[in-house]
């Protein structure tokens, strides 16, 4: 199974959106409570679409909500090459 | 578990019991007929129409009692939104019935091919045919609890 390398701090910033609970996040940006649930546990990774929408919610851009973890994308590639 | 594990684990239940139901009804009337006799291949094909007619209106009922009750439980309604992830395991559990369907479809060539009985080819059709609605719901259960 592929790992997922897309990292969130949705959880977070949730909490300093004054607690805003994974139902009001999901009306928001208009997909259902478990998906909400599925990105922050970083089992899904959300469409371009939806992480905008998701950015756009708590005001901020797209790169201090979701991160890419190169590193282990690199050192994959490394132990592959070996 | 989720709405839509629920939704389809019911769903699954009631193919299944269709499915025993008329195979059931279908082995009795063709037992007494001659082996590819077109009495024979006559039953083969009203069991796949009653089949396909009986799945729609039983999952209809079922799926209506199943909301009812699901919402007395647990007082969660039907999800209004069907968004992206929603369509994507959609889209994935629908290939993997296809993949199941064609694999069966192919194997009942085969036993054409290989000169096997007419009753043969059916019954891997019919076979192929629950194993794959069944493999759909498994599929809807297991990328909605992997991902919840």
């Amino acid at each position: 199974m592929t790992k997922n390398h897309v990292h969130n701090s949705i959880r977070k910033l949730r909490f300093l959106h004054d607690e805003m609970t994974q139902q009001q996040l999901a009306e928001k940006v208009g997909v259902t409570r478990q998906t909400i649930v599925a990105i922050e546990k970083e089992k899904y990774s959300p469409s371009l679409e939806v992480a905008f929408l998701i950015a756009r919610v708590f005001g901020l851009p797209l790169e201090e909500v979701f991160s890419f973890d190169t590193n282990n994308k690199e050192n994959e590639g490394e132990n592959n090459e070996k | 578990m989720t709405y839509y594990s629920k939704k389809a684990i019911v769903s699954g239940i009631s193919s299944i019991a269709v499915f025993i139901f008329f195979y059931l009804d279908v082995m009795e009337k063709t037992a007494s007929l001659s082996v590819g006799s077109f009495a024979s291949l006559k039953q083969w094909g009203m069991f796949f129409i009653y089949l396909l007619l009986a799945e729609i209106a039983v999952k209809i009922i079922v799926m209506i009692i199943f909301n009812m009750i699901n919402t007395m439980i647990t007082r969660e309604s039907e999800p209004t939104i069907v968004d992206e992830r929603d369509q994507l395991i959609e889209l994935k559990a629908v290939r993997n019935f296809c993949f199941t369907f064609a694999a069966g479809f192919f194997l009942a060539m085969s036993a054409l091919a290989l000169n096997q009985p007419m009753n043969v080819m059916f019954l891997i059709l019919a076979f192929s045919f629950i194993t794959a609605g069944t493999i759909l719901e498994a599929s809807y259960v297991f990328y909605y609890e992997r991902e919840a």
